[in-house]
């Protein structure tokens, strides 16, 4: 299917946040309770449309075992956007973003989009970490924020498409040099390269039409 | 030669998954010796059926003692008809799907050429290596005297020129040759394997006795039905001890296990028992295992019962509990609540072994391996002892230092390279030869690419090709006591986890970084008080933390390989410094300045240290840019060497790899060399030029098969002293001789390699490079050196033999051919629909636990004994 870009996402965050989950509902639009442990890396695709251009998301989701991280931060490089995942019934995970924004920084272009996303929302009853300190975490370290239930599909779309909408607007500002695949970011085969759309009306979104 | 566009279209495009539709193939064959014409019928599953293994059949029904070419009769759409050669699976398979209605009729002829493999298998069973022997495993018969092997069949394949109109097919061949082979009429032809069971035990008897003579025999045991209760205790001797231990492992690799059998034999597969045991003493040998496991279990069960939570215990259980939650759920053994007994059980063994096992600790994965083991054995202590034994041999998997995996990647890249260049060629131009996509593969040893009851069968069979190697288990590497755990400070050597080591020196040495890190790893250490309990319930423990991680970990050792030979001895001199000082602030900003991995490529080439870097070594995320990277080891080894020495160690050949495979203790203790040098450059920075030397080339991507590679050479006028030797660099043994000649008068020079393909992370690397050139340090000149152009035109070039079974797969030569296998049996696909790195990615992501494991199985074993024949014939 022909697309006017296509950005590449990583997942990203401690293990058993998640990850998968997200991708599998975002992807699939499904929750499976019981996910496979990710073993590495695991791949997903979709076609969205942000303001009317149809934007094909390469999402790459990684295991969050320590022991997987030397192979995740290779992924880093490469990706125009980075949902970093904490669990809100979890109160480590969310103590540990800022290890993985560190090593998100250090190894990814210095663009790169970071969402933070605190998932598990609909767990409310055993919530550890409030919707306040995501939000102020977030703010303290420039990065987007949202809570989001993989279970419920709550805020799911969204995440994902928020995340390609800051990144179509800074190609729009010319911020990333969208020639350059090392940014994660892709012009599509009929898509002019000179020319990176100018905004019509402010980038507007409609869920993706099925995956890819 | 409308037939032959015909067939080539078919078998080109259909051989790996088309299903064929027919149960069984009716063939008859003909045969003209001494003008006399003769004939054989008999009938073959087409699903089951290689080229090999028909042509053993044919070779036995007509008693061939020579080589001999098989045509086969095709009509055309004109009803035509011709004779067309098969000399591979693929013209098998098109014979099957054009031709084979109501009959597949086949023209044997003789080649007349005598045959040496018979010698070439006595010599080889003379030597010392104990995996079984190829000769048992090559079972196809077909004895090739030519290049007529696996690789030439691929190779026409891939050409395109995949008909049987290739490179050998003349007419001539066609031409019916009368054969000076005396032939045996009265040899029996039960072919049907699948049916005759009987005939295949006499098969298997009569293999054992003429040992030397089983090329006769062997390929009609390829099909053999599953290991059964009766063929078994015809392995043991009347006390029950198990006399036949190859045997045994034979009949399993070719046939697997009947289910009912597995709890038995996977002990003996696993190499779970001490030599000579009889039934009564393997029986007391585990009842004393077992119990030796419930001691190991209950200390920290009954410790944490206790009340008196360990970090460490913590720690552990924290992260096997998410994990068991998720493993193999789907099975009705696993199902139901989460406190589903098995689950338990699953979660004692796994955290048992993590705490009795410190270097290894425990890793995601770990619970794919260690869950069907408890499946078949269905007894928890069992399940243990096994997991043991089966972690004894893939541990390094999980080991930090990525150097395992990166072997294996390497050689499955290799591999590729050397069956299906087509194919590898076009995951380049994808950017997709990183093959990363496959590392769950390489993990978990295929565990799970295939249905839970498939992957049985694989494992068992990948495990019967295993060298047989009777042992009494160790359950523990150090006890683990409340005490110890307690006694155990947070050294700060232990900082130096082999991962630690590696973000130190990977992401930069500045003083910053690495107190970052230790700053990190002190940074959660608090326990949260209210969890004493153990239950499996998520909740009860999930705010107990991934947070003591940090400190648990530090306990680990930063290798495990303390029990290293010989070579690594001299080594010690290396390590008067502490490890740990890598991350001292001043030691690390007088590094030099290490690069981070930028990139996938760098990570997948962490395997491929062809030219020797000790950076490579050092990390894991590192990586060892090589290019053939089967030498790998051995180059690390030289440079080693060379390094300990002090003097030049030239690697003789690119290609002489198979005289000195790297056992797996060598790989460890050539993690353990790295880590000398590690040490040694932060000792002192007179070596740091040196080793920065070896640290450097080892960040830059090298792939000498990548066609548009800019290759730089660096030079060497500033390397200090002449312990830096070109072995490392050796260009793969692929590469021309001229290459390799070229870097002997250059001895002193890296050859390093820049990718500059147009792939995504190109920037990444080629910004390696420049930041290379921003320290400053020397290896800056290298990059603005011009470029060998024997790397270039040897880009495309297949390697030109691979690396012997010793070291093929880091010992696991067979795990090799079932991953090239799946690659093969999907490559028409992925090239079909141009799939792009993440479609083919997501494409076999997909294909989890749908792979046909006897379409697998089948097509694995066949490529194995191909290629066992040509190490064998190389020998």
């Amino acid at each position: 299917m022909s697309y006017a870009y296509l950005f590449k996402y990583i997942i990203i965050g401690d293990t058993g946040v998640g990850k998968s989950c997200l991708l599998l509902q975002f992807t699939d639009k499904r929750f499976q309770p019981v996910h496979d442990l990710t073993i590495g890396v695991e791949f997903g695709a979709r076609m969205i449309t942000i303001d009317g251009k149809q934007i094909k998301l390469q999402i790459w989701d990684t295991a969050g075992q320590e022991a997987f991280r030397s192979i995740t931060r290779s992924y880093y490089r490469g990706a125009a956007g980075a949902l970093l995942v904490y669990d809100i019934t979890r109160r480590d995970t969310f103590n540990h973003l800022t290890t993985w924004l560190e090593d998100a920084r250090q190894h990814s272009n210095s663009n790169m989009v970071i969402m933070l996303i605190g998932n598990k929302s609909d767990l409310e009853s055993r919530r550890e970490v409030k919707k306040e300190e995501g939000e102020v975490f977030a703010r303290e370290h420039g990065l987007i924020f949202m809570e989001t239930s993989a279970k419920t599909a709550a805020n799911v779309e969204e995440a994902f498409i928020n995340t390609a909408k800051e990144i179509y607007e800074k190609i729009q500002e010319g911020v990333f040099d969208i020639n350059n695949e090392a940014n994660g970011i892709k012009i599509g085969p009929q898509h002019s390269p000179t020319s990176p759309s100018s905004p019509s009306g402010g980038p507007g979104s409609s869920p993706g039409s099925g995956c890819c | 030669m409308s037939i032959s566009s015909r067939s080539s279209s078919i078998s080109h495009s259909q051989f790996s998954n088309y299903p064929y539709q027919q149960d069984a193939v009716r063939v008859i064959a003909q045969h003209c010796a001494g003008g006399q014409e003769q004939h054989r019928r008999f009938s073959v599953d087409p699903q089951l059926t290689s080229f090999d293994i028909l042509k053993n059949l044919i070779g036995r029904a007509f008693d061939m003692k020579g080589d001999f070419a098989i045509n086969y009769r095709a009509v055309d759409d004109y009803g035509g008809e011709a004779y067309l050669p098969m000399v591979s699976d693929w013209d098998l398979s098109a014979a099957f799907l054009s031709a084979s209605d109501p009959d597949l009729q086949l023209v044997v002829e003789g080649k007349n050429i005598p045959l040496d493999v018979e010698d070439g298998s006595g010599d080889y069973e003379e030597e010392q290596w104990d995996m079984i022997k190829s000769d048992e495993m090559i079972s196809s018969a077909s004895p090739l005297t030519d290049s007529q092997d696996a690789k030439s069949q691929y190779s026409q394949k891939t050409d395109g020129n995949t008909s049987g109109f290739s490179s050998q097919s003349s007419l001539s061949m066609i031409s019916r040759v009368s054969s000076a082979v005396s032939n045996n009429p009265q040899y029996p032809i039960s072919f049907n394997a699948k049916l005759n069971t009987a005939g295949l035990f006499n098969a298997m008897e009569k293999l054992v006795q003429k040992a030397k003579n089983l090329y006769d025999d062997l390929s009609v045991v390829t099909s053999r039905p599953p290991l059964s209760d009766v063929e078994f205790r015809n392995y043991l001797d009347t006390g029950g001890t198990l006399c036949k231990p190859r045997e045994l492992r034979f009949a399993c690799y070719h046939g697997g296990i009947e289910p009912s059998l597995r709890k038995v034999v996977w002990k003996h597969l696993l190499n779970v028992y001490p030599d000579g045991l009889t039934g009564n003493q393997r029986m007391d040998y585990i009842r004393n295992k077992s119990k030796d496991y419930f001691d190991l279990r209950d200390v920290w069960k009954s410790a944490f019962q206790n009340g008196q939570i360990n970090e460490e215990v913590l720690y552990v259980s924290n992260m096997v509990r998410k994990d068991v939650l998720r493993t193999d759920r789907h099975l009705k053994f696993f199902a139901g609540q989460d406190d589903n007994l098995n689950i338990a059980s699953l979660f004692n063994i796994l955290t048992t072994y993590a705490l009795n096992h410190p270097t290894t600790g425990y890793c995601q994965g770990m619970s794919d391996l260690a869950s069907p083991l408890l499946f078949i054995m269905g007894d928890e202590a069992q399940a243990y002892i096994c997991f043991c034994s089966l972690m004894d041999r893939i541990k390094p998997n999980f080991s930090t230092d990525g150097l395992a995996m990166s072997l294996k990647f390497a050689h499955l890249a290799e591999g590729l390279a050397y069956y299906d260049q087509q194919f590898w060629l076009y995951l380049k131009s994808m950017g997709a030869d990183d093959l990363l996509f496959c590392y769950r593969w390489l993990l978990l040893e295929l565990k799970r690419e295939f249905a839970f009851e498939d992957a049985l069968k694989m494992m068992e069979v990948m495990w019967a090709s295993l060298p047989y190697k009777p042992q009494d288990v160790p359950l523990y590497e150090v006890k683990f006591t409340h005490l110890n755990a307690h006694a155990m400070p947070i050294p700060i050597p232990s900082l130096t986890s082999s991962y630690s080591k590696v973000c130190a020196i990977r992401r930069s040495s500045t003083a910053l970084n690495a107190l970052d890190i230790r700053k990190r790893r002190y940074s959660h250490k608090k326990i949260k008080g209210n969890s004493t309990n153990l239950s499996l319930d998520e909740n009860s423990l999930s705010s107990l933390s991934t947070s003591s991680a940090a400190s648990v970990r530090s306990h680990r050792k930063p290798f495990y390989s303390l029990d290293e030979s010989t070579e690594l001895i001299s080594s010690s001199e290396f390590l008067s410094t502490s490890p740990f000082e890598i991350l001292s602030p001043e030691m690390s900003q007088d590094m030099p300045k290490p690069k981070m991995i930028k990139n996938l490529k760098e990570f997948w080439m962490i395997g491929r240290p062809k030219s020797f870097s000790s950076a490579a070594d050092i990390s894991p995320t590192t990586s060892f840019p090589t290019s053939t990277a089967s030498s790998t080891y051995e180059s690390i080894k030289n440079a080693y060497d060379t390094d300990l020495n002090g003097q030049v160690f030239l690697d003789d050949s690119g290609g002489s790899r198979s005289d000195e495979g790297t056992t797996p203790t060598e790989q460890c203790s050539l993690a353990d060399s790295t880590k000398t040098y590690q040490d040694s450059s932060s000792i002192s920075n007179i070596q740091s030029e040196t080793t920065e030397k070896n640290l450097i080339p080892s960040e830059i991507p090298i792939s000498n098969r990548d066609s548009e590679l800019s290759t730089s050479t660096e030079s060497a006028s500033k390397i200090s002293g002449d312990r830096m030797t070109a072995t490392s660099l050796n260009p793969a043994s692929s590469s021309s001789s001229s290459a390799i000649d070229n870097s002997r008068e250059t001895s002193e020079l890296n050859y390093s390699y820049r990718n500059n393909v147009n792939r995504c992370d190109v920037e990444g690397v080629s910004q390696g490079g420049e930041s290379e050139h921003d320290s400053g340090h020397c290896l800056s000149e290298s990059f603005e050196n011009s470029v060998e152009p024997e790397f270039q035109t040897g880009a495309t070039r297949q390697p030109a033999k691979m690396p012997n079974p010793e070291t093929l797969g880091g010992g696991n030569p067979f795990l090799m051919f079932l991953c090239l296998t799946l690659l093969l049996q999907h490559r028409d696909h992925i090239m079909k629909n141009r799939m792009d790195y993440n479609e083919t990615a997501m494409y076999f992501d997909k294909m989890i636990r749908k792979h046909n494991v006897s379409k697998v199985l089948a097509h694995a074993r066949q490529m194995y004994s191909n290629y066992l024949k040509q190490n064998v014939s190389h020998a």
